[in-house]
């Protein structure tokens, strides 16, 4: 074995190129192990843990650090030559030779072609970005998370000042102009337009209505936090004003995480007087139906009351897999999320059933901070599935698996390892696995495609996470 | 709000996200983003997220540009330092650059002080002359801080003769020395007796001269000259050939007809100014820094404001002025230079950047304008291609276009002008100059040119002082 480490000073590189570059090494032959990583004191100490890194390399923040572990000297020596391959920038085809492309949005002109900021920058530097943006009368699609509540206050006080879509931040979803932003599938257009402050809701829904030939005109994604009570949903209320007066919406959809009742309210009052019928999820808050606005209880009950809105037949129940063996009383529900609201959803499920959980959000800001979002980058969630295999107390496992553009290219192919390791080391009847496969036709991994290869992995395979949830707490609480 | 019905994104982030617009047909401009230091960031969000300060940061700005650009500067006058520039003491020097001692002072700024001394007749030798200004018998200060700027060295003394430009749209003066011309020059800490005698004959001889003819010609619109030579290859920095023969052909008359032609040295005399005036292409490089001083002085005092006023050089650090921070300097060491060398030199025998000149970038000329001079790239070591790259990528860090300099080559678009602190802080370029090398060691000269990134803390320090103010 030999250990080979470099330390590029003042370089920086997104998590998804070091992903890349961390899984190209890796893929070397003749490499054990590789990493690239920026040199955080905390990724210090994991690679150092991990007998990647000898203690006290010197390193900041704002070097590049790569480490690899070869099988010798040869091996190790060979894949750190190929790095400046790797770390190699695609240059950007719309300049000119001569031109040199911007570095920030605050060198972005108003008045330009541009009409929309795309920023998925570490949340550390995301306002100043989104700030920048919205000053340059640039519409803002921010991606990132770890964003300060009273920046996100101020951003979305501007964008309303401004008359900009102040999207996020931690808006994981939108289609704007039938295009979809961040993770987003490839779903028809059509009557429905949805605002969301949850990006993996509005991906449930859009795929579930993609499934019965029900289109998507336009989809706001407003960030995680836009109805609590420090936001008061400003963002979702001036959506659901501009969905109002786009000709191409017919029925209004509102998908939440839970909301603050006051913000809830006054969403309420404003959808009464919207003149078009509207479908609420707010996963949790109970309000009465009143007039043209309905409330759903889940996402998937939401696809089905829109598809009945619009005088259409919803899809028939998906079928459960037959429970076999006993009851395991003493297990619970795992489930390893990358969607939060799916998350929240699969808990309000089991909860309802009495079945013991531990459910969690891999896409949550305490898991992404240097590190690439769990649709994107598996591994996180395939060495905790793996590590599951150790405990006894595992009564049935539930995923989320999600397609779409920006997402993982091979997502069921990536976590069918981990699936196997873990059926093959846990201890005792190995305990079934659930997975939610969210997708629409058109998306470039294949449904179909993922579908059978999630199959063949060893899982129960459903569109709608309801069920997949309902089944796994079935699957556990099945004698009692 | 009505939503867009189709998007032109432009990205701040992984390249993955372009990607999937890609995929589904949409092109898309990805930024260059680099993240800056955390304490810049929330510098710029505190900047640009309070509407208060916002208001009055870009209410400032545009007032700053506004006087920036709508200078007019006319040189009217040509004195004797002492008699015109203000706070200059009997036995005092004035330097290039943020405030220095002797001890800090690079060899080529002690051999130009030196020199100075010895040709203020302060000293008789130039160990006895060091001796007095490592006592510090001679008071040091920046040319900046007295309305002035000097190329290099930058070093005026009181008996030297200053050329006096007027910004007529505000009132205001800025000063600088005549040039010396290339070879061995006080400017480059040579200090030899040929470089005294020079100096001497510029006093004596071609002063009263110059004078006489600048003050009969009732004002030379140096602006105006600026925007024509623009036109004509210069940049106004490394390269000043056609703004010093523009200034030539405007001041010939006036010199041809004056009184001293009437005495029997005069036909003599207003040849030999011509014929200095024909040998140095860079004559004009002084009035061209004086011209940007007198038009960004105007500016050095709008709080709020995050425009650059001042960028300079002493050899030791390179310093910055700002609008909202007003006479306060902020510092890096001085930076090392990206060059041509002449034949036998090279970056071992370099000092570090070196002269006020960057006062003509501060104003939007030198590098920001490169792509009006293509025939300099190659002096620097260059491409026409990467003269135009520079340009560009100023536009990136400057608030505006300058009305009346512009670039041929770009379909006459202005040239980046005002140097914004909160750009510089976010995209991490910091500004480039065009510069001369001068060698280490003092007396030796000029031994290459080139272009030069100003370290980006100061810019850093001064944003996070406009922004906690």
């Amino acid at each position: 074995m030999a250990l080979r480490w470099l330390v590029r000073a003042n370089t920086y590189h997104d998590s998804i190129k070091l992903m890349r570059i961390s899984e190209s090494l890796g893929a070397q032959q003749g490499v054990v192990r590789a990493a690239a990583v920026m040199g955080t004191p905390l990724n210090r100490d994991l690679l150092e843990d991990d007998g990647l890194l000898p203690p006290g390399v010197d390193v900041s923040s704002d070097d590049l650090l790569v480490t690899v572990l070869g099988e010798d000297d040869v091996a190790a020596d060979r894949a750190l030559a190929r790095l400046d391959d790797l770390v190699r920038v695609r240059a950007a085809s719309d300049y000119g030779s001569h031109l040199s492309i911007p570095h920030t949005m605050a060198s972005v002109s108003p008045g330009g072609e541009a009409n929309l900021a795309v920023i998925a920058v570490p949340g550390a530097f995301a306002a100043a970005e989104a700030f920048a943006a919205l000053r340059a009368d640039l519409h803002v699609y921010l991606f990132s998370d770890n964003v300060a509540v009273q920046d996100e206050v101020r951003l979305k006080r501007l964008a309303a000042e401004r008359d900009l879509l102040m999207m996020g931040p931690d808006c994981g979803t939108a289609i704007l102009g039938g295009v979809g932003l961040g993770f987003a599938n490839r779903v028809q257009s059509g009557p429905v337009g949805i605002v969301g402050a949850s990006g993996t809701g509005i991906q449930q829904v859009a795929c579930l209505l993609d499934a019965v030939d029900i289109g998507i005109a336009a989809a706001i994604g407003t960030g995680g936090r836009d109805l609590s009570s420090a936001v008061g949903g400003s963002m979702t209320r001036r959506a659901v004003a501009a969905l109002k007066t786009d000709a191409a919406v017919q029925i209004v959809v509102v998908i939440s995480k839970p909301a603050d009742g006051r913000a809830a309210q006054r969403l309420h009052k404003d959808l009464v007087k919207l003149r078009k019928p509207s479908v609420v999820c707010l996963l949790g808050a109970e309000l009465e139906d009143q007039g043209t606005v309905h409330y759903a209880a889940n996402l998937t009950d939401t696809a089905r009351m829109v598809a009945e809105l619009l005088g259409r037949e919803f899809m028939a129940p998906e079928e459960l897999p037959k429970v076999t063996g006993p009851a395991r009383p003493d297990t619970q529900v795992y489930g390893l999320f990358a969607g939060g609201t799916l998350r929240t959803e699969a808990a309000q499920v089991l909860d309802a059933m009495g079945v013991p959980h531990t459910l969690l959000d891999l896409g949550g800001d305490e898991y992404t901070q240097g590190r690439a979002h769990p649709m994107i980058d598996p591994r996180l969630r395939a060495g905790m599935l793996t590590d599951l295999a150790a405990r006894s107390d595992v009564g049935a496992v539930l995923l989320d698996i999600i397609l779409g553009d920006l997402a993982h290219d091979d997502p069921a192919g990536a976590i069918a390892p981990a699936l196997a390791e873990f059926q093959a080391n846990v201890q005792g009847p190995v305990p079934p696995i659930y997975v939610t496969l969210v997708g629409a036709r058109r998306d470039p991994q294949g449904l179909s495609e993922q579908h059978a290869r999630l199959e063949a992995a060893g899982a129960h395979v459903f569109a709608a996470n309801v069920v997949a949830a309902g089944a796994a707490g079935r699957s556990i609480g099945s004698a009692t | 709000m009505n939503l867009p019905a189709s998007i032109q994104p432009v990205i701040a982030g992984p390249e993955e996200f372009a990607d999937a617009l890609a995929n589904q047909g949409v092109p898309s401009v990805r930024l260059a983003w680099q993240p800056p230091p955390e304490t810049v960031s929330s510098a710029a969000t505190r900047v640009l997220g309070d509407a208060r300060r916002y208001a009055a940061m870009e209410a400032a700005n545009t007032e700053a540009m506004t006087r920036i650009t709508s200078a007019r500067c006319v040189l009217v006058d040509l004195r004797m330092a002492r008699d015109i520039v203000p706070e200059l003491g009997d036995r005092m020097l004035l330097h290039a650059g943020p405030p220095l001692s002797w001890e800090a002072a690079c060899g080529p700024m002690r051999g130009a002080l030196a020199g100075a001394a010895l040709y203020e007749g302060w000293a008789r030798s130039l160990p006895e002359a060091e001796t007095l200004l490592e006592r510090g018998d001679i008071a040091l200060s920046p040319c900046h801080e007295h309305d002035a700027v000097g190329p290099m060295a930058g070093v005026i003394s009181p008996s030297m003769p200053v050329l006096v430009v007027e910004n007529k749209t505000y009132g205001n003066r800025a000063f600088s020395t005549l040039n010396e011309g290339l070879g061995k020059v006080l400017r480059y800490g040579a200090n030899d007796a040929g470089v005294i005698a020079r100096l001497r004959w510029l006093r004596d001889e071609v002063a009263p001269t110059l004078t006489a003819a600048i003050r009969r010609a009732d004002g030379l619109d140096l602006t105006s000259i600026i925007a024509q030579a623009l036109h004509m290859g210069d940049e106004l920095h490394n390269r000043n050939k056609a703004a010093t023969a523009l200034f030539t052909r405007a001041i010939a008359p006036s010199l041809a007809e004056g009184d001293i032609h009437r005495s029997p040295l005069g036909p003599r005399l207003v040849g030999a100014i011509l014929r200095y005036l024909a040998e140095t292409d860079v004559f004009f490089l002084n009035l061209a820094m004086a011209a940007s001083k007198a038009a960004l002085d105007p500016a050095a005092d709008l709080p709020g404001s995050t425009i650059v006023t001042a960028m300079s050089r002493n050899g030791t650090e390179f310093g910055i002025r700002t609008s909202g921070t007003g006479d306060r300097w902020f510092t890096a060491p001085a930076p090392a230079i990206d060059g041509l060398y002449f034949p036998g030199y090279g970056p071992d025998d370099a000092n570090p950047d070196l002269g006020d000149s960057a006062i003509t970038e501060t104003g939007g000329l030198g590098a920001f304008a490169l792509a009006a001079a293509p025939a300099i790239t190659q002096f620097i070591g260059g491409t026409p291609a990467l003269a135009r790259r520079y340009t560009d990528e100023m536009y990136g860090i400057t608030y505006a276009e300058h009305p009346r300099y512009t670039i041929p080559a770009l379909d006459f678009r202005g040239t980046p002008v005002g140097v914004d602190l909160l750009k510089v802080g976010m995209s991490r370029i910091a500004p480039v100059l065009d510069t001369g090398i001068a060698h280490k060691e003092s007396g030796v000269g000029q031994i290459g040119a080139g272009i030069v990134r100003v370290p980006i803390e100061p810019f850093d320090q001064a944003l996070m002082a406009v922004a906690s103010s």
